[in-house]
């Protein structure tokens, strides 16, 4: 290749609009997902006795057209549940302390809420996936912990993308400026 | 649902008919963008299809059905743009401010969870034709966690005329 300011210049242009392709199936909204915690139709579990915590946490996925389906539901006789890493949403540590919550060392009175923000670059250069995370001390109910929880998926443009089509179109510019110049 | 249409033939004429998938776990999803199967599909759980009692599981499939239903009432750019189809759409202007039959069809009640208060319209035809089709269901949320779960006049009404709709619409076309 003669002139490698267009070679880079294309090649980089076309992964970019690759790239923009595949966000827009990534973000675009396709299903509807049923069903999340509820007494209706979610799942149901038995409360045997001497559970200590209860917990159901709902996901609402990015390319949902509506609805919920559940993240990760359970209990536990100890005082204590671990919820391993998914994706963008770390490793959730919930302890009871009476009727006291405690989500990754922050602590959370009954009715009390621990919101946090996520975020992580995808690996799609235009689009960086978040989610909003809210876990809720429900207080107790027959002793037992009640901790509900949502996740909400979405999205953010990443700048990265539109950096690279830029540096694309400015060495496809350079590149044409050189070949026009050789030829002259 | 099929004998509330008139039929399986009717059914397959209003919903466009769909491809029913079952999987090992998980709740249910409806792939409605796609016109016919096998890409506009219903994908069920076995845990949320077998319930006790049985109806719970009909229920969980009636209300996969109503949201390819209402999908198939839909254009292609409402499809993939993941927007409500016709009938939602008159839904919301036929019920007004008359609360959905569940916390997660539209009840809006401060006794639902507050994610829920916000309400979505797809939801809300899927639970009212659930409700329609399944008063049990409706018994049953009462007694345990939704004690204002029911079905209202206008939703009642609305429901009523779609499935006389469908009705109609196939008697029409046979003749």
């Amino acid at each position: 290749m003669k002139n490698i300011n267009l070679f880079f210049g294309i090649g980089l242009l076309i992964v970019s609009l690759i790239s923009l392709c595949f966000a827009f199936f990534e973000t675009a909204k396709y299903v509807y997902v049923d069903y999340p915690c509820r007494l209706g139709l979610g799942p149901r579990l038995e409360v045997k006795e001497g559970t200590r915590i209860w917990y159901c946490i709902n996901l609402w996925p990015r390319n949902a057209v509506s609805g919920g389906i559940v993240y990760a539901y359970g209990s536990s006789n100890e005082n204590r549940v671990i919820i391993p890493r998914q994706g963008i949403v770390p490793t959730l540590f919930l302890e009871r302390q009476n009727d006291i919550l405690i989500v990754n060392g922050h602590i959370l009175n009954p009715k009390e809420r621990y919101n946090r923000f996520l975020w992580q670059f995808s690996w799609n250069i235009w689009l960086i996936f978040t989610a909003n995370l809210t876990i809720q001390n429900g207080g107790l109910i027959d002793d037992v912990l009640q901790v509900y929880g949502d996740i909400e998926e979405g999205w953010l443009p990443q700048p990265l993308g539109i950096i690279l089509t830029i540096l694309a179109i400015l060495f496809i510019l350079k590149g044409s400026t050189k070949i026009r110049n050789d030829a002259s | 649902m099929g004998e509330a249409m008139g039929g399986p033939e009717n059914m397959k004429r209003a919903i466009g008919g769909v491809f029913i998938d079952r999987r090992a776990g998980g709740g249910a999803e409806t792939y409605a963008f796609w016109p016919h199967p096998p890409w506009k599909r219903i994908v069920i759980g076995e845990a949320t299809l077998h319930q006790e009692p049985a109806w719970r599981g009909e229920v969980a499939i009636v209300h996969e059905l109503a949201h390819a239903w209402d999908m198939q009432s839909a254009n292609l750019l409402q499809r993939i743009s993941g927007r409500p189809g016709q009938i939602v759409r008159e839904m919301i202007k036929f019920i007004g401010e008359e609360p959905g039959p569940t916390c997660y069809g539209g009840l809006k009640s401060e006794t639902c969870p507050p994610k829920w208060r916000v309400g979505d319209p797809k939801e809300e035809w899927a639970e009212s034709v659930s409700a329609y089709l399944y008063p049990e269901y409706i018994e049953f949320l009462r007694l345990t966690s939704e004690k204002e779960a029911d079905l209202r006049p206008l939703h009642r009404s609305y429901v009523e005329r779609q499935f006389n709709l469908a009705r109609q619409s196939a008697n029409h076309t046979n003749r």
